[in-house]
Parts: structure tokens; sequence; C-alpha cells
């Protein structure tokens, strides 16, 4: 299989002088077409950074990035907006729909910047809305549609262009068990008819739609697993727990300790009923950071 | 490209719509200046007409003497330019020049208009306060060419008794009836009796100094016995003899006043239409300048949008971000609010239009100003303000465009 997305020695650093964060660090990895990778690891971790770069909405601070074959660094704003446009699709935890538009208005948003007629565009939303199964909704606006209801729609809007590349950053977040599945079901329906996509996700659960599973932490990939569809590798119920340990780990035994029980902590093996609340998700960043930043400086 | 500008356009009208009383606040700065802009200029057009239907039916052989030096003329008498405030505040011809003129061998008729101070007050003492009161002579009606339809114009021999000749609305202000022949009206203590009503005259209320519908007429020489003194004189009318053209008793007249106010051009001899020229003139200085002032509001009115755009962008951080990630382009990005701008602005404009023909309507029925609405000015309004629109929009679609992705979308 062709290799699309291809990172070499990626760092991603946020912010100047003393108070810099390092979101990503000398990361290296390929990505063949039609695989399903999910990405976990404890919250600040980088994962989202990560997508970030790979989905064309930020660039690396160092390293090179080539999407298919065009090196992403050499590409123009405008050149990025376009390649977006047509063969990446977003999905959030969030949802983001614009408020003021209906279902299927959100849905053809993204064929409308290519230029394509307002019929044309209307009926390719409403096939797209068909496939998520909601075509009994096109003309509701995002407040009146339930959570899983607007993930449907989300889903809609990213596959209405058939892009390539799916880029999911927990799409099931804020999600109850049901409307997950029905989600994860139709990211793994993508997939079965040939669709990249990456998936954030902190439920190991999960990960059995997946084809390979990343584990990150501070920056780094600490553990890349191929597995089969269905199956849920231990390593991801134990939250990548199993990580190798390196020789600066030894030398800074004490901290290190502490480091290392912060992602048992930090991303502990979710029941899949449990919605994650924000409020929880930024305490738990605050932990996890401090360490980290006394270390770095 | 234009698909987008059709759907964006129709973006920004749902935007209008689902934040009403803020767009209407934004737009009431646009809505004010256009509005006034097209008063102001429909106005002027409207007494430009006015004007020029009442000089069809002037005399064309009348020579017209004013105060204060309203015209300057090219080498060959050509009026090249017109300042009517030199004539207000200044009354520099008087009853020697109307005299000195009457001798003169062209000069046919001459008559002398004069304001006398004062209010005029019916029997029961209820006073009009619109009224002029205007001092001349016996020859007016003949030489503006105007009926008196009821009663008659004093005659030079019955001056001493007193007769007041009075315009059409003092009639029926002063008097609430169309025909108050024989009453008595009351000026400086001296009691008057209304022998006679002018037929309307056609409005025309800046070609003289008064509407002479709102004008009660006594004899100069009565004018000189109530206030003992010669009244000055704002305009003094002149026909010249039968065999002699109008440019000749004008060469005339300014010569002989030239001589009697020591060769000070201080006043201003106009002959046949020229009288419109000036009118004309003064109307389209006037509508300019308080056009421009109105103008000045559509500037406020254009701050005002750019405001509440960059309010709109900051609102609107995270849509911004979620465009960018489906893929609009930053000019895309631009475009959008650019836009709404525009439509803001456009829709705050055509209001500004409908609230100027209200206006307009509104100053038809209540006053005889005909003001006079043309397509020009209603597409040049509505052109105007979707400039304004965007030139005010600029900045802030600069700086949606400008937004980094991921900052929008991690915007709360
Ligand atoms: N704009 C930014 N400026 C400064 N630091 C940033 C910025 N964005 C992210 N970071 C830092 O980069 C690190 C990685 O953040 P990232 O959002 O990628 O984590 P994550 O793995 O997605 O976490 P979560 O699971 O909570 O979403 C964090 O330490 C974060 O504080
Ligand atoms: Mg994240």
């Amino acid at each position: 299989m062709a290799t699309v997305i291809d990172l070499k020695e990626v760092s991603r650093i946020y912010g100047f002088g003393n108070a810099t964060t390092v979101a990503l660090e000398d990361i290296s990895l390929g990505i063949e077409k039609g695989e399903f990778v999910a990405i976990m690891g404890p919250s600040g971790s980088g994962k989202s950074s990560l997508l970030h770069i790979i989905g064309l909405l930020d660039r690396p601070t160092h390293g090179t990035y080539t999407l298919g074959s065009r090196l992403v660094s050499k590409l123009r704003p405008n050149r990025l907006a376009k390649a977006r446009r047509d063969h990446i699709g977003f999905v959030f935890q969030s949802f983001n729909l614009l408020p003021r538009l209906t279902a299927i208005e959100n849905v053809a948003l993204p064929l409308a910047y290519k230029g394509m007629t307002q019929t044309k565009r209307l009926k390719q939303a409403s096939s797209a809305l068909e496939r998520v199964g909601l075509s009994d909704r096109e003309y509701f606006y995002p407040k009146a549609l339930s959570g899983g209801q607007a993930q449907r729609v989300a889903i809609a809007r990213a596959l209405v262009n058939s892009p390539s590349l799916i880029i999911a950053d927990e799409p099931t977040g804020n999600l109850d068990s049901l409307s997950s599945r029905i989600v994860m079901e139709i990211l793994a329906e993508l997939h079965a008819t040939g669709s990249t996509i990456l998936m954030v996700t902190h439920n190991p659960e999960l990960t059995r739609y997946a084809t390979r599973v990343l584990y990150m932490h501070d920056g780094c990939i600490i553990y890349d697993e191929k597995t089969k569809l269905g199956e849920v590798p231990a390593r991801a119920r134990s939250g990548g727990e199993e990580r190798p340990s390196s020789d600066e780990d030894e030398q800074l035994a004490g901290v290190s300790a502490f480091i290392n029980a912060i992602p048992a902590k930090a991303a502990p093996p979710r029941k899949v009923l449990q919605p994650k609340t924000k409020k929880r998700k930024r305490a738990v960043r605050k932990t996890a950071k401090s360490p980290k930043r006394k270390l770095r400086t | 490209m234009t698909l987008l500008l059709n759907s964006n356009a129709r973006m920004a009208l749902q935007s209008i719509r689902s934040n009403k009383l803020r767009s209407l606040l934004t737009m009431v700065g646009i809505i004010i200046g256009v509005s006034s802009v097209i008063l102001t200029i429909s106005l002027g057009e409207g007494i430009r007409r006015q004007v020029a239907d009442t000089n069809q039916t002037s005399n064309d052989s009348l020579v017209t003497v004013r105060s204060g030096q309203i015209v300057k003329r090219s080498a060959d008498g050509v009026i090249t330019d017109v300042n009517y405030l030199a004539s207000l505040g200044v009354n520099t011809l008087t009853y020697q020049d109307y005299e000195a003129i009457g001798k003169l061998p062209n000069a046919g008729t001459v008559v002398p208009l004069s304001t006398v101070s004062g209010l005029a007050t019916n029997f029961e003492g209820e006073s009009y306060p619109e009224a002029t009161v205007v001092a001349t002579t016996a020859k007016l009606p003949e030489i503006i060419n105007q009926k008196v339809v009821y009663g008659g114009f004093f005659q030079d021999s019955t001056s001493s008794r007193r007769v007041a000749i009075i315009g059409k609305r003092v009639a029926e202000e002063l008097f609430n009836e169309n025909v108050p022949l024989g009453k008595l009206l009351t000026i400086r203590g001296h009691d008057f009796v209304v022998g006679g009503i002018f037929d309307e005259f056609k409005t025309n209320p800046l070609s003289a100094v008064t509407d002479f519908n709102k004008a009660i007429f006594i004899s100069y020489t009565t004018a000189q016995s109530i206030t003992s003194a010669n009244p000055p004189i704002f305009q003094l009318l002149i026909t010249p003899k039968d065999d002699v053209s109008a440019e000749q008793i004008a060469e005339a007249t300014t010569a002989l006043l030239l001589k009697n106010h020591g060769n000070q051009q201080d006043f201003t001899v106009l002959k046949g239409n020229e009288t419109a020229i000036v009118a004309r003139n003064t109307v389209a200085i006037a509508t300019s300048f308080v056009a421009g002032i109105a103008a000045i509001s559509l500037l406020v009115g254009g701050i005002g949008i750019m405001n509440i755009m960059f309010v709109n962008v900051t609102e609107r951080t995270r849509e911004i971000g979620v465009r960018k990630s489906l893929g609009a382009t930053n000019r895309q990005i631009y475009h959008q609010f650019l836009i709404e701008a525009a439509v803001i602005s456009t829709v705050g404009g055509i209001v500004g239009i409908i609230v100027a023909l209200a206006g307009n309507a509104l100053l038809r029925i209540t006053t005889d100003l005909q003001p006079a609405v043309t397509w020009q000015i209603v597409a040049l309004a509505v052109g105007v303000s979707a400039i304004v629109g965007i030139i005010f929009g600029t900045i802030p679609a600069v700086k949606a465009a400008r937004k980094d992705p991921i900052e929008s979308l991690r915007y709360e």
C-alpha cells in the first residue's frame, strides 16, 4: 500500500522564549492509504497538535510533512485551504456545526467553497445525510438536534466531498454509548469503502474499529501497534502503560516514577458509557503538565 | 465566485434578520445619512423646477435691482458666479435711488419693494407672525403681472386712506375667510382697511425675500408716514419705455447707481431670465451645502458599521475556524464579511430612501414645497451606501480572513 502521510522528525513548539511548550517532539510517522488509526494518550500529550498538522490546519515548527506527493511546507495558505476542502474531512468533539445554518446547509458548506451550484450542492448534501441516516432532519437547526444527531451531521459534512482522509478528534467525546456506537459504525463503514481515518479517542473499547493504535506521551509516539479489526489490544485497556523505559527515566528515577503514574491516572481505562466532561479534562491537564515543564527548563 | 456571492449575501441577510435590533441600530447612521441626503437633494430639485415654472410666466423685459452684490460677471456681462448670501442683511438701495431711476429718460415704470417691520393684527388683536408688511407703489400688480381677484390695488391718490392689499394666505390665516374685504387690520398701531386680495402667487420661495402670499402690501407713502422715515428698499422693479430694450435700461441703471453709490458695486442689476439663473444657482449652492453636511452622517454611519463588524468578527471567531477547516480560503472569508457589511449598508440605504420618500410626501402635504425625486438620486443613494459598507467593512474583513484556524477553533 502507498504511504499517503509521511512525517519526518516533525516538532511543534508553541510560544516564545521561556514560555515555550513542546507539543510534538521529533515525530516520524508513515500512514498508508486505507488505514484506520486510533490515537490514544493522556491529555496534553499532543494528539490534537498532531492531527492539526496532518490536517493542514497547522504547520510543523521543524521537520517535513509529505501528504500524497506534495511537500506541505512548500504550499501556500491558499493551496492548503483547497487541499483541506478537497481531500480532508474534519470531525470535532464539539461538533462545530454553524448554528445559523440548517443541517443540510451545514453539510453543503464545503461544496459551496468549491463553487458548486446550489441545486447540486443540496442534492449531494442530502445524499450525505442519508448515509448517516438523517434524511428526516435536513431542515433542522443544530440546536434542535441531539448530540448524536449533531455529530452525524458533522460526519456527513466531513464526507460530503468524498475526502480520502477523515480526521476525527475525540468524535465520541461528548456522546453516550449508543450514539458513540452509531458514530463509530459510520466511521467503520467509511473505512470499509477505502477512506483513511485518523481518530483520537480516550475510550479503549473504540480501538476495536482501528487497524492501528498509536500511544502518545509528552509529544512523542511511545507505542505504535497494528491490530486486527474487532480486537482491543491489551495495551489500549491499560492506557499504553507498558511504555519502554529509557536511560533518562532511570537517571531521574524519583521524578519519572511520578510521571509514570500520571498517564494511568489521566487516561484511566474508562467504562464505555462514561461521558467525559470538559472540567475534569482540564484539571487533569494541569497535573499532567506542571512536572513536565519543570523537567524541560 | 458569483455562486458564493449569492450565498454570502443570503447568509448576510439571514444574520441581519437573526439579530434585528442590533442590525437596526447599526443601520441608523446610514438611514439618517441617506434619507437626509435624498431629502435635501430632492427639495433642491423641487425648488429648481418651481423656479423654472415661475420664470416662464414672468416678464422678459423686467429689470430687477437688488441690494448687495450677488453675482459676478465676466467682461461681456455673463454671470459667472452667484453668492446669494451677499444680499442677506444688507439694504443698500435707498428712496433716493428709486427717485433717481424714475427720472431716467429710458425708464417706464419703476416700483420699489420695501419691508416694514412690525406685526399685523386683526380687529380681535390676533396676529399672523409669518406675515410681512411690504411697502410698494400702485404699479406693482401691473409690473409683476399679478391679478387682484377681489377688490383692487391702491391707487396713488388713495394712498393716504391706509388701504392694505393682502396675499391669499393672509386672508385665510388672519381673517379666517377668503374675501375679508373692508375688514380692519392694525400695523404699528395704525388701522388699515383691506382693499383687495391678490390672486395666489406661484410659490417661489427663494427668488424673493418674502412669500407674497403671506405679504400685506401698503403704499410706500403710508409706510413713510407710519415709520417717519424712508424704509430701506430690498428690491426695485423696472420696465423700460416702449422702444427701449431691457439691456439699455439695465446699463443706464447700473451707471446711475454706481455714480450715486460712490462707485461701490453694492447692488445687483438683473434682467429678464437672469433672476431665474440666480435663483437656480442659489438653490444649487444651498442644496450642495446641506447635502454635504448630510453626507457627513453617512461617514458616521460607515464607522458604525465598521464597529459592529469588528464585534461580529470576534463573536464569530469559532465560525471562521470551522469554515477554514472546511476549506474556505482567506479570500473567501474576506468576501463573506465584506459582503455582509455591504448588505447591511445597502439595506440601510434602501430604508433611508423609504424614509426620505415618506418625508417628501409629508412635505408635499403640509407645505407648498414640491420635492422631486429622480431615479438618479435613488440609484446614487443605493450605490453610495453599498460603497460605504465596502469601504468600512474592509478592515474587519481582513481581520477575519487573517485569523489562525487553530486558535479560532479553540475560541469559546
Ligand atoms: N496554542 C497553544 N499555545 C501554547 N500551548 C499549546 C497550544 N496548543 C496546545 N498547546 C500545548 O501543547 C500540548 C499538547 O496539546 P494538545 O492539545 O495537542 O493535547 P491533546 O493530546 O490533544 O490533549 P487532550 O486529550 O486534552 O485534547 C499541551 O501541553 C498544550 O498545553
Ligand atoms: Mg485534544
